[in-house]
C-alpha cells in the first residue's frame, strides 16, 4: 500500500510512453517535489538544487522506456537529484580553489549517503500526503504547530474555532491519526527508515 | 491513567511541555508510540519546498514540441476548418477529413437525460480522452455515454495527430 493514488504513477508513465504530455505534468506535480526536496538535502544552493531537478527530469524523460516498475519513480528521482546535485558541488570545487577541506567534507558527508537522502525526501513526501489525507481541522493543526514559525495558540484556537484548551487533546488526537496511517503503509516497520520507504515505494 | 491521557502525554513529551521522564513511566508499548510520533515530527521539522512557478515551467517545457498536426472541432458550431452538422434533432455529428488517410467521424444521440457518443477515428494508434479520462478504443473505434454536465470535451492524439471535440457546447 502506498499514499500515492493506486496505479497513477504508472498510470501516467505509460501516458508519457505514449507521447502524451498531461502525463508528464502529472508526474511533474507527482514527483518534482520530491526530486527538489532530495537535491536541497545535499545543502546546495536554490539554484543548484533547481538546476540537479530539472537535470533529473530530463533523464527521466529520455529513460521512459527503460523504466520497468513506476512504483520505484519516487526511489528513482530522489536518488538521481541527490546525485546531481553532488555533482554541482563537486564541479563547483573542482573549477574554483576554495575551501577544499571544507567543501571535501560537504562531499564526503553527502556523497555516501545519496541513497539515505533520496530515502529521507520520500520518507518526508509520504507523510506530507499522510498530512493531506487527514481532515482540515488537523491538516491546519498539525501544520502550525511543526511549522519552524512561531505558533501563537491564541491565534491557532481562534482560526480553528476551537477553545485553547482544545489544542493539546485535538493534536494528540490528529497525530496519532497520522502516525496509523503511516502505520498501514509499513511506514514504522522494524527494519528502518529505508525498509519503510522501500515498502511504500516498491507496493505490497 | 486512561488511554487518552496517555496519548495526550506522550505528544506533551513530544513537544516539550513534559520533561521526558514522564516516558520512564510508560508501557513498551507507549514507548514505541512515542518513538512513531519522534520519527514523524522529524519529517514534519524539516523544512520542505515547493515547486516554483518558474522551476515547474522549466520542467513542463522539458516536453518536446510535437508537430502533429491540429484539429479542433465542435459538434454545435460551424467555423471555418471544420465540418460540424445537426442531423435529427436529438442527434449531432461531425466528420472531419484531414486527408485522404485521417478521418474522424463522432455522433453523439441524445438519450433520455444523457448522451450515447460513438466514434470512429482513421488508421494509427490512437489515445483518446473525455475530459481527464482515457476512453477505450478498439480499431480506432470508441463508445460512451455522457451522464454528467456539458459541454464535456474529447481529446486524442496519435504520431501525427491530434484533435479536440467540444461536446454540447
Amino acid at each position: 500500500m502506498r499514499f500515492f493514488v493506486e496505479g497513477e504513477l504508472e498510470h501516467n508513465l505509460n501516458r508519457v510512453r505514449r507521447g502524451d504530455q498531461r502525463g508528464w505534468e502529472a508526474l511533474v506535480e507527482l514527483l518534482g517535489p520530491i526530486a527538489l526536496n532530495a537535491a536541497r538535502r545535499t545543502r546546495v544552493s536554490s539554484e543548484d538544487a533547481e538546476d540537479a531537478v530539472q537535470r533529473t527530469f530530463i533523464s527521466l524523460y529520455q529513460n521512459r522506456d527503460r523504466i520497468q516498475n513506476a512504483q520505484t519513480l519516487p526511489r528513482w528521482v530522489a536518488v538521481t537529484a541527490s546525485r546531481n546535485a553532488l555533482n554541482c558541488i563537486r564541479t563547483r570545487k573542482e573549477a574554483v580553489s576554495m575551501e577544499a577541506a571544507n567543501l571535501d567534507q560537504v562531499i564526503a558527508d553527502t556523497e555516501v549517503s545519496a541513497e539515505a537522502i533520496a530515502v529521507q525526501a520520500v520518507e518526508q513526501n509520504l507523510v506530507h500526503q499522510g498530512l493531506d489525507r487527514l481532515d482540515d481541522r488537523c491538516n491546519r493543526l498539525l501544520r502550525a504547530l511543526f511549522s519552524s514559525e512561531e505558533c501563537d495558540y491564541r491565534s491557532l484556537a481562534d482560526d480553528l474555532k476551537i477553545p485553547m484548551g482544545s489544542i493539546g487533546p485535538t493534536r494528540a488526537r490528529c497525530l496519532d491519526k497520522l502516525r496509523r496511517s503511516l502505520l498501514k503503509l509499513g511506514f514504522f516497520s522494524e527494519n528502518g527508515v529505508s525498509n519503510a520507504a522501500d515498502r511504500a515505494l516498491d507496493g505490497d | 491513567m486512561t488511554n487518552a491521557t496517555k496519548l495526550e502525554a506522550l505528544v506533551d513529551v513530544l513537544f516539550g511541555d513534559q520533561p521526558e521522564s514522564v516516558l520512564e513511566a510508560m508501557s513498551g508499548d507507549q514507548r514505541v508510540r512515542f518513538g512513531h510520533f519522534s520519527r514523524i515530527a522529524k519529517s514534519l521539522r524539516e523544512p520542505r519546498e515547493a515547486l516554483s512557478a518558474e522551476l515547474k515551467q522549466n520542467l513542463m517545457a522539458i516536453w518536446p514540441e510535437t508537430s502533429r498536426r491540429s484539429l479542433r472541432v465542435s459538434l454545435l458550431g460551424t467555423t471555418r476548418g471544420f465540418a460540424a452538422a445537426r442531423g435529427a434533432t436529438s442527434d449531432l455529428q461531425a466528420e472531419y477529413s484531414l486527408d485522404a488517410d485521417n478521418s474522424l467521424r463522432v455522433v453523439a444521440t441524445r438519450e433520455g437525460e444523457h448522451w450515447h457518443v460513438m466514434g470512429k477515428l482513421s488508421h494509427g494508434e490512437w489515445t483518446v480522452f473525455l475530459g481527464d479520462a482515457e476512453v477505450v478504443t478498439e480499431g480506432g473505434r470508441f463508445e460512451f455515454h455522457i451522464m454528467g454536465e456539458l459541454p464535456v470535451t474529447l481529446s486524442g492524439f496519435n504520431a501525427e495527430e491530434q484533435f479536440e471535440v467540444e461536446l454540447g457546447g
